[in-house]
């Protein structure tokens, strides 16, 4: 009876696990797109108010559908103690990146974004968006692909795993 | 102003300087930082505040010395760091007051900026390579506009020109004397085209200009003129600096409806307004009634003397 016990819990361990790494390659995916999203909306704001950042984060912090992203609410934290912007955007995309997988060409992105978001004028900002808008695409079919990929091969991985371990283990 | 308040002031505008810029200046002696006008900075150059007195130059102690051996020396690096936290670290959003060569910050202080200029068609298009900047304390000091009000207001509302060479505390009046007009229940709009009068900030207005006073923030003064008089019916409007054609069509739409408009303009003397074409065609279509010259840099806000036009000989 204990063996039985022990062998369902083994195979139900592995097969979480195996959800929780296809759960990873969604979460990027929707990070990307809910990023890619707040960046446009911030391409907007430039353009028709010219809203400086500060006032533009607290704005996309207070929409529901940006929330997940945390980098905004994060780099808004940072900004209490940072006065340089790029400094504050790196620290929080730090802590970000501990919540979601990015992969590094994602958080190179990111970085690009934050290096260049406020030093110069609306044209070269609306530019500065526009190109990484269109990188962050590239990236959103690649985190699309992997999903599609390995996102069944995790689960099922977990599943046989977990029965070979029982096997050996009976 | 008391020294308290001066001091406050000052040290609003010494944080949007670079922390090692910033942390020198907090060491200047708090009386001489509540009569500190401007703070300069000029890259590889020294730098350097404006007392009532002249320039001197801040030594790393925040000593204020009269040669520029010891001073502090300006980095590029100070300019482009201040820069950044002046335009709250969005130059998109102020690159159109860039373009004219200043910036107010929170609390309707002035940065002058000057570098390279871009020009297209003949028009300034941006300013690149800012290699000055000129961070101007702007003061606020309540009931210094008393004298002007009960000499020319206290009766009837009339057009007005106040005037001074710069730095002469026509900003300061013009503030004091809407809140002095509005809080004796008249209702007056302020056009602010540079954002000094006022000084609203995220929508909120930092300065006393009185209770029923309408604050148009960043009109340019011919268009909020216009906006002013059609949906605002003030009894007076105040706007900042005239001196453009422009102004001066929107001023005569003003004396059509008859809402009388207090001004200022910079001249060290009113026989100068001879030359201000702009300013000798408002005076002559009658929209002024009364000219206050002030005393100028040394004596920040005070009066010289208020002038009837009409007793004006060379305007006879």
């Amino acid at each position: 009876m204990v063996k039985v016990i022990a062998s369902i819990l083994i195979v139900f361990g592995t097969v979480i696990f195996g959800i929780k790494k296809s759960d990873e390659l969604k979460k990027r995916q929707n990070w990307l797109e809910s990023f890619k999203t707040a960046i446009n909306f911030i391409k907007d704001e430039i353009r028709y108010t010219y809203i400086p950042i500060p006032q533009l984060l607290t704005k996309i912090t207070s929409f529901e559908q940006f929330k997940e992203l945390l980098i905004f609410e994060n780099c808004v934290e940072q900004l209490k103690n940072e006065k340089k912007f790029n400094i504050a955007w790196k620290l929080a995309l730090d802590k970000t990146v501990s919540n979601v997988k990015l992969l590094n060409d994602d958080i190179y992105l990111a970085i690009a974004f934050g290096e260049g978001f406020g030093k110069s004028d609306v044209n070269n900002q609306l530019s500065l968006c526009e190109r990484i808008s269109n990188l962050l695409s590239c990236n959103i079919e690649n985190a699309k692909s992997r999903y599609e990929k390995y996102s069944r091969l995790y689960k099922m991985l977990g599943l046989f795993s977990g029965i070979v371990v029982v096997i050996f283990i009976i | 102003m008391n020294l308290n308040s001066g001091v406050s002031r000052y040290n609003e505008v010494t944080q949007y300087l670079s922390p090692r810029l910033s942390k020198t200046l907090g060491l200047i002696k708090d009386l001489y930082k509540s009569q500190i006008e401007e703070i300069r900075l000029r890259v590889n150059k020294n730098l350097s505040v404006t007392l009532p007195t002249g320039s001197k130059f801040v030594s790393l102690n925040g000593d204020l010395l009269e040669n520029e051996q010891k001073g502090v020396k300006v980095s590029l690096d100070d300019i482009n760091e201040s820069l950044g936290y002046i335009c709250n670290m969005s130059i998109y959003s102020h690159q159109n007051q860039i373009k004219k060569g200043y910036i107010t910050v929170k609390g309707g202080h002035r940065a002058g900026v000057c570098g390279t200029a871009v020009l297209e068609n003949e028009k300034i298009q941006n300013i690149r390579d800012i290699t000055s900047i000129n961070l101007r304390i702007a003061r606020e000091i309540i009931g210094c506009s008393e004298e002007i009000y009960n000499s020319i207001f206290i009766d009837s509302l009339d057009g007005c020109l106040i005037i001074s060479p710069p730095c002469g505390g026509k900003t300061t009046i013009l503030r004091d004397l809407a809140r002095t007009i509005s809080n004796n229940g008249k209702k007056v709009a302020i056009v602010d085209e540079r954002g000094e009068i006022g000084a609203s900030y995220q929508g909120i207005i930092q300065n006393d200009i009185g209770q029923l006073t309408d604050l148009l923030d960043g009109y340019p003064k011919n268009l909020g003129i216009i906006y002013a008089i059609r949906s605002l019916n003030p009894d007076v409007i105040i706007c900042d600096e005239v001196g453009d054609e422009n102004d001066v069509l929107s001023i005569a739409e003003g004396l059509k409806t008859g809402v009388p408009i207090i001004m200022s303009a910079h001249s060290k003397c009113i026989e100068d307004l001879k030359n201000r074409n702009a300013i000798m065609n408002i005076i002559k279509m009658g929209a002024i009634k009364n000219i206050v010259l002030l005393n100028g840099a040394n004596e920040p806000g005070k009066i010289k003397k208020i002038q009837r036009v009409g007793d004006l000989n060379w305007l006879k």
